[in-house]
């Protein structure tokens, strides 16, 4: 059975271990030290209750995420992709995707992850000096010369892959050091997030007022450095996806943060949450363990109908209709962050954080100023005042 | 000039500025509110004339449908032009954009 429109479960994140080799300074996840995994079982079970639901549209994406998937055997991921294909409606095109840190990548994994037509995000934050402060193994030392080596070994076996870069202090001080290696890598696609305050993570070097000044000179400069070469140009999500929604006719913009089973996030017990996934594993005097039940004892229908009276979705949602009321750009955002929300106002019934000015409101600004110029719109407005 | 008429001059200068001193607060409070009614008309100037993100990207949106030459498809590779890039086209909803890659 095929969802409602606006009903359908579009991301479906697994935590198959919350555990991770690596030890980064920025990371919000709080049992990154658990060696728990989710059991055939567990997964098997998650399959049937997802795809036995009414929620399901014509495309879903499974994300092997919070903590390393690939700390876990090849074998795991065979078996696990072969359970999701048990279940799998033949209507529904279903893929699979590992955010990965990439240091235990090898050839057996590339030649995988080719096979299994899996798709792959490694995360890198620059150039060794700008990866490695943050970026750590657990005595300490940096992670980049792995990292590189799991990049490289995709580039040979041909494996497309795109690359996440948490923006830092360091990184939006150079975005020619920046924007140098990714030429000079051969990486193509990156994504960026910033460096946000939440869980684990109680501060951000881009908190102070005085670095939004600076994101925006980056932002700017980062995507003249893209506009100069023609030929093959960087791809960065944030740059694509704000120009997609300013030229786009769209009234509002879809945010899958804040719709309700848009994304479920489950743990290795069969625990599920949704909205923000980082919410999964976190605690709350307010809101409790942010989970709205388990795959073992509730179907996604029964987990729906308790979630939308909990005071989580209760607030989620005040806080998105402030969000509509108060900003300028709820157009093109649909609400903000949930977790941001929480983590830095104390309440998803808020509305502006770090994450917006700089993730949502800086790229937004910088992108449409271009577009404006491109388009002469800039110098009519001068003619006009 | 002679002493006492110096002294008569300090004297009637010194009633002058007494005078004045009483009027001293009323003087700064009229600047005050003079320069703030002034500030808040020029920051509601300011307010209004600056046009809101939405109402400039309701132009960007106007002017791509009145020019249709903007509308040129692209592929991966690229934009087919300069200023053709924000057609690269939308990324499908799988790359996480949340939380500090965690992983």
């Amino acid at each position: 059975m095929s969802a409602l429109a606006g009903d359908a479960i579009e991301l479906l994140v697994i935590q198959a271990t919350p555990f991770c080799n690596l030890d980064c300074t920025y990371c919000y996840l709080p049992d990154r030290d658990a060696r728990d995994r989710a059991s055939e079982r567990t997964l098997d079970t998650i399959f049937r209750r997802v795809f036995e639901s009414p929620f399901i549209g014509e495309e879903l994406t499974v994300v092997w995420h919070s903590g390393e998937p690939l700390v876990l055997p090849i074998d795991y991921y065979r078996k696990a992709f072969a359970l999701a294909e048990g279940h799998r409606p033949p209507c529904l095109t279903l893929s699979h995707s590992f955010q990965t840190n990439g240091t235990l990548l090898n050839s057996d994994w590339a030649r995988f992850i080719l096979q299994s037509k899996t798709r792959i995000g490694i995360s890198i934050d620059g150039p060794r000096e700008m990866h490695d402060r943050y970026r750590r193994n657990r005595s300490g030392g940096g992670s980049f010369d792995r990292v590189m080596a799991g990049i490289r070994l995709l580039q040979q076996h041909d494996v497309p892959f795109h690359v996440i870069t948490v923006l830092t202090r360091e990184a939006i001080a150079d975005p020619e050091a920046l924007y140098r290696f990714y030429r000079e890598t051969g990486i193509r696609r990156v994504c960026f997030n910033i460096e946000e305050i939440e869980g684990q993570n109680r501060g951000s070097s881009l908190a102070a007022p005085a670095v939004a000044r600076q994101f925006r000179l980056f932002l700017e400069r980062f995507l003249d450095l893209v506009k100069a070469e023609l030929k093959n140009p960087l791809w960065i999500r944030e740059f694509t996806n704000a120009a997609g929604l300013i030229t786009s006719s769209s009234a509002v913009a879809t945010n899958q943060q804040t719709r309700l089973f848009s994304i479920l996030a489950v743990d290795t017990k069969g625990n599920v949450s949704t909205f923000s996934p980082e919410l999964l594993g976190m605690h709350s005097d307010t809101y409790d363990d942010f989970t709205i039940g388990n795959v073992y004892t509730h179907s996604l229908a029964e987990m729906r109908q308790a979630a939308l009276a909990l005071p989580m979705t209760i607030d989620i949602n005040a806080g998105v209709e402030r969000c509509r009321k108060e900003c300028h750009y709820f157009g093109l955002c649909g609400g903000g962050a949930p977790a941001n929300k929480l983590y830095e106002n104390g309440s998803f019934n808020s509305t502006e954080t770090m994450y917006c000015r700089l993730g949502k409101m800086a790229v937004i600004d910088v992108v449409v100023t271009n577009i404006e110029r491109d388009l002469g719109l800039t110098q009519q407005a001068a003619a006009n005042a | 000039m002679p002493l006492h008429q110096w002294l008569a001059n300090m004297q009637a200068w010194r009633k002058s500025m007494a005078k004045r001193a009483q009027h001293l607060p009323k003087m700064v409070l009229g600047l005050y509110v003079g320069f703030g009614v002034t500030n808040q008309l020029s920051q509601f100037d300011r307010e209004s004339t600056q046009p809101t993100i939405q109402q400039r990207i309701d132009a960007v949106r106007q002017k791509l449908q009145q020019d249709a030459s903007y509308k040129v498809q692209t592929d991966e590779d690229g934009p087919a032009r300069p200023g053709q890039w924000w057609n690269w086209g939308n990324w499908p909803n799988y790359w996480n954009n949340w939380g500090n890659s965690g992983n």
